[in-house]
Formats: C-alpha cells, structure tokens, sequence
C-alpha cells in the first residue's frame, strides 16, 4: 500500500468528515424535530406519524455508526453469537420491498450467519443498485459446493471504471458528494459482514450488467 | 415593494422524505402552508413553475439535479419565488456560492426557527419581536 502524503491526508480526513457530517445530520435533524413535535402532539393521527418516522430515522443514524465500526473493523461490532440458519430468501423479499429490484426465484435452502448481518449486506447491495443501475436490477440465486449465492444484475449503459475500488472506503464512484446520499462504504461493509459469516462479495462487469454476488455458506 | 401575502405557501425541495414530512409538520405549526414537495431539483423548477409559490426551501444536495444546479433555472423561471437554500453540511463552496446569488443559507438541524424567519422574511413579514434570536 502507497503512504499517502500530508496533503493527501488532510484532503481524506476532510472529505470522511464532511461525508459522515452529512449522513448522520439528516437522521439526528429528523429525530430531535420529530421528537419536539411529538412532546406537543396532541391527536392520535399525527403521533401515529411521528412514532414510526422517529424509529426509522434512530436505527438509520445507528446503521450508520455501524457501518463506521464494521469498515474500519472495529470488533464491538462483530456479532458475538453463533451462526445460525437463515432464511435468505425472506431476507432478499424485504430488502426489495418498493424498490426498482426484482427478485427471481427462490435460494436452494438456508444459509449459516447472522441474519441482521445478512440483512445488512444486502440493504446496501440493494441501494447500490438503486443508485448506480440504469434499469431493474434482477436477483437470482445460484447453489452448490456448500454455498447459496445472491445474484444482482444491475444494467448499465457504459463501460464502469474499476468496480474493485467500490471496495475502498469512503469511494463514491461517479455519484460526486454534492449529489448523492451515502457514506461510500456499501461494498466494503458488505463484503465485511459476508466475510464475518465465512462468506463474500465481489463483483465484475459483463458488458452491459454489472454483477455482485454475495456468498454466504449454505446451511445444509 | 408589494404588500406581504396573508397566508405564505412554500414549496419544500430535499430528497429525504422524513426531512420533508418534518418539514411539512414544522412549517404547518409556523403557519406557513407547503404547497407542493420536491425530491430534487427538476421537480422543485416544475412545483414553482406551476404553483408560483411565495417561497421554495431547497435542500443543496439532491440526486439527478442538485439545489446548485436547480438555482439558475428557478430565479430564471419563477422571478417572484424566492430561495431559501438548506443544507446538512455548509461548507465553504456552499456558503461562497450562496452568497453569490445573494440566496439565504440554512443550516438543517432540528431547530427550525432560523428557516422559518428565512422564509417570513423573504415573503415580507418582517420577523416579530419575540422570534429575534
């Protein structure tokens, strides 16, 4: 690995905190002003609508602390219990659920992980797809040698340069940090927590699809 | 200068769905109605072509057209809704540019008072006493 220089340096760190600053301002924003107005919520209605959103945006804001831990391999967030027979399929039918990602077919059985692992991995594989896909993106799975393989076939109409640096940290491809929302660590928490299971994610351009596989062992 | 409208309508711009939704909720509570909501800038130039609101909150980092991207073609196509720019991060390019176009600048955090005076001030009510921070 090449030291990075000073300058070089300075421009990552500035770069990390801006991005994280953005990441987590939106969520904490939501909660602190979702929760004021709850304190003054008076009618059923509304506290229906707050409740849910406040939930959604404190486990966004805790993912994303998550996702810090996993990728600079910080072990407080590595599961400390054992694997255990997952349902992958359930897991990729809500991890699709109102998005532009169509599942087809079923795995051959269940996989051995974590399952929030797992559903972690592939929220981040399924907005991956969301972002950088110009059409549906479809998932199918592949079995055998004692591992159940996630399949997602993004289309896109050029050539993408160097998909391996989608596994470096912080990198956001040709989504500029003024225009898209994200840390630019899907691909490498991804293939962290696959990893942490005895699996992994990698992925390759074939012509006008850009495939990623997750590869997680099968639990038969 | 015109008169100040009775009633405010702002159309909110941000492609974060809780963001607008909080938003909505804040600015109802200030009196200020939302007429329309934006997820990035495209739809916010399409919302204030076609409702002429008094005001447009437009978040700076959006995706497909950003808030920068979408200022050029909103002060050219809707001459009477003014810009409040609101942002999770301001940084020096942010706060250079919106200066620029003379464009206020919001910080987004929960606390909502700043944008709400932001908006009072630009559709001509002056900010009451008591809301002077």
């Amino acid at each position: 690995m090449t030291a990075l220089g000073p300058e070089a340096l300075e421009f990552v760190r500035d770069r990390v905190i801006h991005v994280v600053g953005h990441e987590l301002r939106t969520p904490l924003t939501t909660v602190r002003g979702l929760a004021e107005l709850l304190g003054e919520a008076s009618d059923a209605e509304l506290r229906e609508t707050l409740i849910p959103a406040l939930v959604r945006n404190a486990r966004r804001a805790e993912r994303l602390l998550d996702d810090l831990l996993i990728a600079a391999e910080i072990d407080t967030a590595r599961p400390t219990d054992p694997p255990q027979p997952v349902d992958l399929g359930r897991l990729v039918a809500e991890a699709t659920i109102d998005t532009p990602v169509e599942v087809e077919g079923a795995p051959s059985g269940p996989v051995l992980a974590h399952a929030d692992a797992v559903a972690h991995a592939l929220g981040h594989l399924v907005d991956n797809a969301e972002q950088y896909g110009d059409d549906t993106t479809v998932v199918r799975f592949e079995g055998g040698g004692g591992t159940v393989v996630t399949v997602f076939e993004t289309p896109v109409d050029h050539q993408m340069p160097d998909l391996e640096l989608g596994f470096e940290l912080f990198f956001r491809g040709e989504q500029a940090v003024t225009r898209s929302a994200g840390l630019g660590v899907g691909l490498p928490v991804a293939r962290a927590l696959a990893r942490m299971d005895g699996g992994d994610v990698t992925i390759h351009q074939d012509g006008g699809t850009v495939v990623t596989r997750l590869m997680l062992p099968s639990a038969r | 200068m015109a008169d100040p409208p009775e009633q405010i309508d702002v159309v909110v711009a941000d492609d974060e769905t809780d963001i607008r939704l909080l938003l909505k909720l804040q600015l109802r509570q200030a009196g200020i109605h939302v007429v329309g909501e934006a997820g990035d800038g495209q739809e916010a130039i399409d919302l204030c072509a076609a409702l002429r609101p008094h005001v447009v909150v437009l978040d700076l980092l959006m995706p497909r057209m950003t808030g920068f991207e979408a200022i050029p073609e909103l002060l050219e196509r809707c001459p009477d809704t003014r810009i409040v720019a609101y942002s999770a991060v301001a940084g020096e390019f942010a706060r250079t540019e919106m200066a620029r176009w003379g464009i206020p600048l919001r910080l987004k955090n929960g606390d909502a008072e700043p944008l709400i005076q932001a908006i009072r001030e630009l559709a001509g009510h002056p900010a009451d006493e008591h809301e002077l921070r």
